[in-house]
């Protein structure tokens, strides 16, 4: 086929996110978990609407490597409909889908059963996929993030006379400052992997919508809906990529989700000596200068920031604007008073995104075996180790998704 | 011929006026070629007495092979005096020409073959080497007394270069040739391969820490273009410093420019071709090494073999540096090498070939070398300065800066944009816009990002040989690059990080570079190396042309100079005045691979030759290799090169390489070896496993390209 082909490259659903102690009215669930399924909901039917020639997702399907009931029935629903609309489409396993442990076995090998028009690499291989979209001519070199984590790295190679795209998931390296992670265990992609020759290179990992410096031929699609308050610059949605032939470059399209739930930092408020209402009264001013409509903060996360102020004065601030701003915006919050927090886009925030350390620690005592294996002392260090884990976190040890909004 | 002089009857030939025989003596015995005996006389006279360091002899007419050069030693009362031969005289009792004459053309002519002849005499003049005395504890100057001169010994002429006293390891430089013959155990004069008498060949060694550091240092080369052989020994000098100090442990680079043709593109091909190679060397019209060079090198204990890890450096050509997106040029990965401006960019050939990328910011640090002397008046650098501290780093931003600057100019009607009046930022657009044809391929329109490739002014690795090559390039980016180069990486060595125990700069044209009376920036530099290089173990080696236009500082640090044949317009320049006018006669008309040399250790200059180097010369490896052809490049070579860097001794064989390469081509291998030097370089650990890497991309190529 030598006519141009169109391709939806979505990315980063992440189902399953959970964050503040809100529920969806209509389901009683975590809302935003909701807000991500109808993010992706949407997606699919919008993509199954243009009618393009395949699908590629680039990876963090799920938020966990072991999604919920809900999640997995959620996104095979999905899926479903794209296989009726016969979409060819290839899905590769982000670094939140993939355990931490080789062995902790993936949820993708029961998607592999339930979707069987639907491929899946969710490995530690890389892949070159000249099958799911044969009709196209398009090879694929799928690269999931389990690849991207073995000793020899991952290299590129294309095949001539096909159209080729690369999919992978990592932060392409020269986004970040050097050193800086947007979350633990997240890999950097070498400008040396991402090779000038593919037609189109299918990023996922970053939320925003962009393309990294220096790569002509690729792009994020960013996420369907927006994370933490690192993502309050994204657009999010996804993208549709045309590709005119072997060589012959790209057209892209970036399509934004106009349900995503807005994400709005208000100027920053210096208390310096003002009593608590009187920063109340600042704050709520601040949100009107925003100048959103009514509607729009109704669905609004709101932050803002309340820099020089006694700690009492500004828990005082925070339960009056908690009272005040409950039927004004849908969400509020105070950030940490910390200098940076409310970095500019090019200066993403970083998200802190930790594994479940109970069920790591399940995974990591399950795996023990040999010749000098006891299974008693197993069974006891397992529930003592649980135990003290659970102790800990409910101190508030450690960062829970909930807490995220803090980050 | 042999000279056959009995010592016994050596007072019917020279008289014995001291009633002497101290060269018999255990203590000299060594000194004094016995075998051949006494080939002349010490004479002093009235008018030119014998002294320290110069005296005469008369030469024994079957003394027929003294000549310049020659080392002798002669005696005076309690030393060996050791010289080398200087002006050759010869004299008769004839007051004028005018009797000779006579005596052929008058009435009655003499016979051709008369009773007697007229006396002749042939006297050298000998400049005085060292002088050996009894007793070592003595430093003996007394001149040598008229008595037997006899050709030295090998001992005698390391004895009198100083090899004894050297300080560090001997690093062979030449092969000096006297006039005596070597003789086996029998004392039969031994033949060569040609069935000619063997000469007496003695290395003439360097001291290391003479030659590079710390207590003198740096090399210097002087002679006609094309015919003295300054590359060609700088080579042969690199490869036996390379050699030496790989033996005793020391790490060793070079830097090198590149700036005639292929001279120094290849120097990874052996001179002497390897099985398989032999065919098209002969081909491309190149002998190789013959058994006199083999043997020179055997006796000079170094291998005729070439550098192993040859990086080559060069700009792009022009407009072919890879785009630029988002004000960046990716060099991490993979492009078209045939894109940078060398002749080694062949398929097979180009694994270690890199590119040099500037960016606007690394260009306008010399503001004095990319725009014109009459555009830098305070106005324009103040623009500069501004884009500096706007940190506009690359042309694309500068652009996109200038259009801004116009429509704001245009909207406000303004005639000044922070202050620079509209008509200097227009002169500076203006200037600014002919720059990338300017610098020809060295500015990029973006700012380069090499990933972990190699780059030409980062730390080195041992036994590197880092080749600039510019000889392609203008000569504005030719001289931003050699200056750049050397000052990053003498940044390199002020701060103890070059990765190396020694790095060896070498710079031909260096009176272009550091002229006699100039100033300025490379100057500057290599003046301050030249001084200080020794102690920084940066050493610097500099050819040239003429020696009387490089500056006095350079030369005046530089303990190692050699001479090739330098013209008669050069060589009556002051440069030269330490040297004799017999030496300065010989330079004149020197043959190809011959050099005159003045080391610290040596109080006088001598003559001495060289073999080829190991390497194949540039002009028959573009030859050989630079066509691309099948015949010349063998797959697996490139593949076995890179595994050999990653992964040493554990390397597979060159055969195991091929045969996993099997069917592929050169340009399959090409691809293959990018990939896995751009995915491999810079993240080796010790769980890597380069090899199984590299067996997995060729899987996989095959694959792609559906070979079996």
């Amino acid at each position: 086929m030598s006519s141009p082909i169109t391709i939806a490259h979505i990315t980063d659903t992440h189902l399953g996110y959970r964050a503040l102690h809100k529920l969806d009215p209509e389901t009683g669930r975590n809302a935003r978990t909701v807000d991500f399924e109808r993010a992706f909901e949407w997606a699919v039917d919008d993509i199954i609407a243009r009618k393009p020639d395949g699908v590629i997702h680039a990876g963090d399907v799920f938020h966990q490597s072991r999604p919920t009931w809900h999640c997995l029935r959620h996104f095979i629903q999905q899926m479903k409909k794209i296989e009726a609309a016969g979409i060819p489409t290839l899905v590769i396993a982000g670094n939140h889908d993939t355990p931490r442990l080789r062995t902790g076995g993936s949820a993708y090998s029961v998607l592999e059963l339930t979707l069987p028009n639907v491929t899946f690499y969710a490995g530690y291989e890389t892949a070159h996929d000249v099958t799911t979209f044969a009709d196209l001519n398009l090879h694929v070199q799928a690269i999931p993030h389990g690849a991207l984590t073995n000793d020899d790295p991952a290299f590129p190679m294309m095949r001539p006379g096909k159209l080729n795209m690369m999919v992978i998931h990592g932060m392409v390296k020269g986004i970040l400052k050097p050193g800086q992670h947007a979350e633990p265990g997240e890999e950097e992609l070498d400008t040396s992997l991402l090779d000038h020759g593919f037609d189109y290179i299918a990023l996922g990992h970053y939320h925003l919508h962009m393309q990294p410096p220096g790569l002509a031929n690729g792009w994020y699609a960013g996420s369907t809906e927006r994370n933490g308050w690192g993502d309050v610059d994204a657009t999010p949605g996804y993208c549709m990529v045309t590709l005119n032939g072997p060589g012959e470059g790209f057209e892209k399209t970036h399509i934004p989700n106009p349900h995503a739930r807005p994400m709005l930092n208000t100027k920053t408020v210096y208390a310096d000596n003002k009593r608590g209402p009187e920063i109340a009264e600042e704050v709520i001013a601040a949100i009107h200068a925003l100048g959103k409509d009514e509607d729009e903060l109704t669905r609004a996360m709101v932050r803002t920031r309340i820099a020089n102020a006694e700690r009492g004065d500004k828990r005082e601030a925070e339960s009056i604007l908690k009272r005040e701003l409950q039927d004004v915006v849908w969400h509020f919050s105070v950030a940490a008073d910390m200098p940076g927090m409310l970095a500019s886009a090019d200066k993403p925030e970083l998200t802190q995104e930790f594994p479940d350390l109970r069920e790591l620690f399940g995974q990591f005592v399950e795996s023990r075996t040999g010749t000098n294996f006891n299974e008693r002392f197993a069974r006891v260090f397992r529930e003592r180790g649980d135990a003290a884990l659970a102790e800990a976190m409910a101190a508030g040890i450690t960062v829970t998704p909930e807490e995220d909004e803090l980050s | 011929m042999a000279i056959d002089i009995d010592i016994d009857d050596f007072s019917t030939l020279v008289g014995d006026a001291t009633n002497n025989t101290i060269w018999e003596l255990p203590d000299f015995t060594d000194l004094v070629d016995q075998a051949t005996g006494a080939i002349g006389r010490v004479v002093s006279s009235e008018k030119e007495p014998a002294g320290s360091h110069t005296f005469h002899f008369w030469g024994a007419d079957e003394a027929l092979t003294l000549d310049i050069g020659h080392i002798v030693v002669a005696f005076s009362e309690e030393a060996a005096v050791i010289g080398v031969v200087d002006e050759p005289r010869r004299f008769s009792d004839m007051r004028s020409f005018l009797d000779d004459y006579f005596d052929r053309r008058m009435e009655i002519a003499l016979p051709e073959n008369g009773p007697t002849s007229r006396p002749e005499i042939l006297v050298f003049q000998v400049n005085v080497l060292a002088t050996k005395h009894l007793r070592p504890d003595v430093q003996s100057n007394r001149p040598a007394v008229n008595g037997p001169v006899f050709f030295a010994t090998s001992e005698a002429i390391g004895y009198a270069l100083g090899v004894a006293g050297f300080d560090g390891s001997r690093v062979p430089a030449l092969m000096h040739t006297n006039g005596n013959y070597v003789r086996d155990e029998s004392g039969d004069v031994a033949l060569d391969t040609q069935g000619q008498k063997k000469f007496q060949k003695t290395p003439l060694y360097l001291d290391e820490n003479y030659l590079l550091g710390p207590e003198a240092g740096h090399a210097n080369w002087t002679g006609q273009s094309g015919l003295a052989t300054k590359t060609s020994h700088a080579l042969f000098l690199t490869s036996s410093i390379f050699q030496t100090l790989e033996r005793e442990g020391t790490t060793v680079a070079a830097l090198m420019f590149n700036v005639k043709g292929p001279d120094l593109l290849w120097l990874d091909k052996p001179a002497v071709p390897e099985p398989g190679f032999e065919e098209v060397y002969a081909a491309a019209k190149w002998k190789g090494l013959d058994d006199d060079q083999l043997n020179a090198y055997a006796a000079l204990g170094l291998e005729p073999r070439p550098f192993t890890n040859v990086n080559i450096f060069a700009p792009f050509k022009p407009n072919m540096a890879p785009p630029c997106v988002k004000g960046r040029i990716d060099l991490s990965g993979k492009f078209d090498k045939a894109s940078l401006n060398t002749d080694r960019h062949q398929p097979g050939q180009s694994d270690r070939v890199f590119p040099i990328a500037w960016s606007l910011r690394d260009a306008i640090a010399y503001p004095h070398k990319v725009f014109g002397f009459g555009d830098l008046d305070d106005k324009f650098f103040g623009f500069i300065y501004e884009l500096r501290e706007r940190e506009i780093d690359s042309v694309s931003r500068l652009m996109e800066l200038f259009r801004e600057i116009d429509d704001e100019l245009n909207s406000t009607g303004n005639d000044t944009w922070y202050g620079h009046h509209k008509a200097t930022i227009r002169k500076a657009e203006n200037r600014f816009k002919g720059l990338m044809r300017k610098l020809g391929g060295l500015l990029t329109d973006g700012v380069p990002d090499y990933g972990s490739n190699p780059q030409v002014d980062h730390r080195f690795s041992p036994g590197e040989i880092r080749v600039v090559d510019i000889s392609a390039t203008n000569s504005v980016a030719r001289e931003l690059i050699v200056t750049a180069t050397i000052q990053k990486i003498w940044d390199l060595a002020e701060q103890s990080d070059m990765g190396v125990d020694k790095l060896i700069v070498f710079v031909d044209e260096l009176n272009k570079y550091a002229p006699a009376g100039g100033e300025g920036g490379l100057r500057d530099t290599l003046v301050d190396i030249a001084a200080r290089g020794r102690h920084l173990n940066v050493v610097l080696m500099g050819a040239q042309q003429f020696r009387s236009k490089v500056d006095g500082e350079v030369l005046g640090n530089c303990g190692t100079s050699f001479y090739g044949r330098i013209g008669d317009e050069e060589i009556i320049n002051a440069a030269y005045r330490s040297i004799s006018e017999t030496q300065k006669q010989e330079l004149l008309g020197l043959p190809k691979g011959r050099l005159l040399i003045r080391h610290a250790h040596y109080r006088a200059p001598l003559f001495g030759t060289f073999p080829l180097p190991p390497t194949l010369p540039g002009i028959i490896g573009q030859r050989v290799f630079g066509a691309g052809a099948e015949s010349s490049t063998r797959v697996g070579d490139m593949l076995h090169r890179v595994m050999k860097d990653m992964m040493g001794d554990q390397a597979p064989t060159k055969s195991a390489v091929a045969a996993q390469l099997e069917g592929l081509k050169a340009k399959d291998e090409q691809e293959i070896c990018d990939t896995i030097t751009t995915r491999l370089n810079g993240r080796l650990n010790a769980k890597s496993r380069p090899w199984e890497f590299a067996k997995n991309v060729i899987a996989t190529y095959r694959d792609a390209r559906g070979y079996q």
